[in-house]
């Protein structure tokens, strides 16, 4: 009576994903699953979900086999998985997302209210969403969305749940609630694969762990018995975790400032500058306006009012992406829904910025291919279309097509959520490069904090679209506890 | 994070349906300037049933559309089972019999549709355009020019009025009912849900192919029941007769609120974007202008209706995600 999935090997043209992969989760127990970009992690979750179809091996659960390869069939054997993409229809609510799985209904077609209303609020209690049943989903803040992801998956009863990415984009606060959800889910007697890339989350809910590596099991056993640098070993990561980083002493001159801004209209106005070669980091809790204002500077969203943003001198275009990049500003999110052109190629994926700017002159083959090598890349070749990637190695392709513009200033949102420890130091790297190099100015959000200490100079914390305190490593004070710390003590104060 | 009081869901502003309500009240008073007449008894029965064909056939219009498909075969449809209930009658059916039959005919119609859409995952532009010169096609070979009728008692009543309300607006109030009913159904949702994104609907679990082949089929239906309104509003056949149809009822869905986007509209909406649609062309004739310039005219109010919808849907929908934002900023705050 388990989870069991034997030799699976799934390839995507000349790639193989999986290859030969076994494992099993009994009741009761929470197996991570953990490894580098393009490991094979989302594809076995996948598998096991019913979306994709294996090239050969058998999935069975609880003795039955996963024959047909649908969504719903894996469900009807009692496999639950929240996607990392997430799998909730914007325009339905929080309840109908829920609930969609199993609707309560009257004579067999008519939505039966009263029993949809009960269960919704018994399934969004737990996540504090029942109050918030009734919204429209893309109404809802980014970390909501994940927790209803899993209320969702939840609300089947599944015998084994499959966890994919969901923990990357909560905040600590979230994290509590499904920490909790989930205990409640294994002391019922389910299972769960648990894929992350944030070992103190895997330590914390795992007790077994299976590593894959370029799309093969390389070790198995119990957590406890590995070491932090084993387990990165063992998932390819040859980098450290956490690599040195660079100080900057010099006083550089200030390359961005903004004054005025206002992110909404009942907001304060909001002043900040960013200097040659340094990497702002915006921190606190999730949703404070951190992303409003990157996206300003992109030009992606408005102002709630008349602002100056000056880049070197110069004033900034508003409210036009393109003439912001005409302006010298590289954009990058961890969105890839929103920025990866799927069924395009990876090369026209990597020059569309150029292609929107009349004038702008279109880096040549050899260019990208320096620019992805850069990141060390896995692709099979620059014409392929961008979808055949894993997540993490479509978000390096996105964060070296800001390479090609020698920007002036680089705005980066969320640009690691989703991809492991060694993509996200190569990421780390190039930013600090590219700061040194040519002094861009770099603005960066993440929703992890100890990213934003590693990699940033200054450090803003934000509360209601506005700044409230400012850590910098220059003055010493720039620290995940003194971070935390700083958003933790607004949030009792406030 | 929880909010201190409850979010209401949609205020009446942020309704899809609202601008079309704002434009059918404001063009139906503009009408009643020009022509005083339009609300009188008389003229009431004929302006609803001259228009009943349309009304009906735009909800299932917005039925397809809900499910981000698209019938570009409407109009065909619709003439077709015109000529088909006009032939059947002279061929000496009773008319319950027409009926029974019509509907059938619109049924499959449907369901041919949707199992190419639905099953064989044709796109529907292609699948429904194609299939709109077949239609057309079996029209003209059963009926190649208009004329033929059908039973006179029936024209009468669809012509007729029970107690002051003309039976044409009484045959638009029982679709609007049974639309109510489906709204409350478990497809409906799940309908809606594939409307709003397929590939996540697909991974949730919903059956995307099958949910879209019942759209159409059910969409057959109604479109039969246009159809015989139609003909017995008429009473004669054409089998061109509602060709225009098809651009009417995407552009009267459109202002309705029912986006192509899928996932979002009402039934009522779209069928007050039709209305305004047929209003505009009232306006166009109560104006006096030359006939040549009557289409321009139309065009021009509906282009006009069209953006007015689109810049008040979206900006309704920025003061509605800003109102929350700063409820739930609050709430936080609070907590």
């Amino acid at each position: 009576m388990s989870l069991i999935i034997q030799k699976v090997t799934k390839t995507y043209g000349p790639v193989t994903a999986v290859n030969e992969v076994s494992l099993s989760v009994a009741p009761g127990e929470c197996r991570a699953l953990y490894g580098g970009n393009g490991s094979g992690k989302s594809t076995i979750a996948n598998m096991v979900a019913g979306v994709v179809a294996p090239d050969s091996g058998r999935i069975e659960i609880d003795g039955r086999p996963l024959e047909s390869v649908t969504p719903r069939y894996a469900r009807a054997l009692g496999i639950g998985i929240t996607f990392q993409e997430l799998s909730l229809m914007p325009a339905l609510s929080g309840a109908e997302n829920a609930l969609l799985g199993d609707l309560p209904v009257r004579a067999g077609l008519l939505l039966n209210q009263d029993k949809m209303r009960a269960r919704a609020a018994e399934q969004l209690a737990p996540i504090g969403l029942d109050r918030l049943a009734a919204l429209r989903v893309d109404l809802l803040q980014t970390g909501q969305k994940y927790l209803l992801e899993l209320a969702k998956a939840l609300y089947l009863r599944p015998k084994y749940i499959i966890i994919d990415e969901l923990t990357t984009t909560l905040h600590a606060s979230e994290v509590e609630l499904f920490s909790r959800l989930l205990s409640w889910h294994l002391v019922q007697g389910g299972g769960a694969l648990f894929v992350s890339h944030r070992l103190d989350e895997l330590r914390r809910f795992c007790s077994t762990i299976s590593v894959l590596r370029n799309g093969e099991l390389v070790a198995e056993g119990a957590l406890a018995d590995a070491s932090d640098r084993q387990l990165i070993e063992w998932a390819g990561g040859a980098e450290q975790a956490s690599p040195v980083p660079v100080t900057q002493d010099r006083e550089a001159e200030t390359a961005l400032k903004v004054l005025n801004l206002r992110l909404d209209p009942v907001s304060p106005p909001l002043n900040l500058h960013c200097g040659k070669g340094e990497i702002l980091g915006l921190g606190g809790l999730p949703g404070q306006g951190q992303k409003a204002l990157l996206r300003v500077l992109a030009g992606l969203g408005n102002p709630a009012g008349p602002v100056e943003l000056k880049l070197n001198g110069r004033d900034l275009p508003l409210a036009s992406p393109v003439a912001s990049a005409a302006a010298g500003v590289a954009f990058v999110t961890g969105d890839r829904d929103e920025a990866a052109m799927g069924i395009r190629s990876i090369r026209e994926n990597m020059i569309a910025p150029f292609l929107a700017r009349p004038g702008a002159s279109i880096p040549n083959r050899d260019a990208l291919t320096r620019a992805l090598a850069r990141l060390s890349t896995r692709y099979a070749g620059l014409d392929r279309p961008i979808n055949s990637l894993s997540g993490g190695n479509q978000q390096k392709v996105l964060v070296a097509r800001c390479l090609l513009a020698q920007p002036a200033l680089l705005v980066a949102e969320d640009a690691t959520k989703g991809i492991d420890v060694a993509a996200r130091a190569d990421v780390h790297r190039l930013l600090r490069e590219m700061a040194q190099e040519w002094g861009t100015a770099v603005l960066v959000t993440s929703s992890d904090d100890l990213e934003l200490v590693e990699l940033c100079d200054r450090v803003l914390v934000m509360e209601g679209q506005s700044v409230r305190a400012e850590l910098s490593r220059r003055k010493g004070n720039l620290s995940v506890d003194n971070l935390v710390a700083a958003y933790m003590t607004q949030e009792q104060a406030a | 994070m929880i909010p201190a009081e409850t979010i209401r869901p949609t205020p009446i502003w942020a309704h899809s349906a609202f601008p079309a309500l704002v434009l059918v009240t404001i063009s139906m008073g503009l009408a009643l300037v020009l022509n005083p007449g339009l609300l009188s008894p008389f003229g009431l029965i004929g302006w609803s049933a001259s228009q009943i064909g349309l009304w009906i056939a735009v909800l299932a219009q917005a039925m397809v559309i809900i499910g981000r498909s698209i019938d570009l075969s409407v109009g065909a449809a619709i003439s077709l089972l015109n000529v088909v209930a006009v032939t059947l009658a002279g061929l000496g059916c009773s008319t319950l019999a027409v009926i029974a039959l019509v509907l059938l005919a619109g049924l499959a119609v449907g369901t041919v549709n949707g199992l190419l859409v639905g099953y064989l995952r044709l796109n529907p532009l292609l699948a429904t355009f194609s299939m709109s010169f077949v239609l057309l096609g079996l029209a003209l070979q059963i009926q190649p020019a208009p004329g033929g009728s059908v039973a006179f008692e029936a024209v009468a009543v669809m012509n007729g009025a029970t107690w002051g309300c003309p039976n044409a607006l009484v045959a638009l109030g029982l679709m609007l009912l049974l639309w109510r009913v489906l709204t409350a159904s478990r497809f409906m949702l799940l309908l809606r849900a594939v409307g709003s994104d397929p590939a996540r609907a697909f991974n949730s679990g919903v059956p995307v192919g099958r949910v879209r082949a019942q759209a159409f089929a059910i969409a057959g239906i109604i479109n039969a029941v246009a159809a015989l309104c139609l003909t017995y509003a008429v009473g004669s056949g054409d089998p061109l007769l509602a060709q225009p149809y098809t651009l009417l009822t995407i552009a009267g869905a459109i202002i309705g609120g029912v986006s192509l986007a899928g996932g979002e509209g009402t039934g009522p909406g779209a069928v007050l974007g039709v209305m305004f649609i047929g209003i505009a062309a009232e306006l166009a004739l109560g104006a006096g202008v030359s006939p040549f310039y009557q289409q321009s005219i139309v065009g021009l109010i509906l282009l006009l209706g069209l953006v007015g919808v689109v810049l008040f849907g979206n900006w309704t929908r920025r003061l509605r995600r800003e109102a929350i934002i700063r409820k739930l900023q609050l709430s936080q705050k609070a907590a």
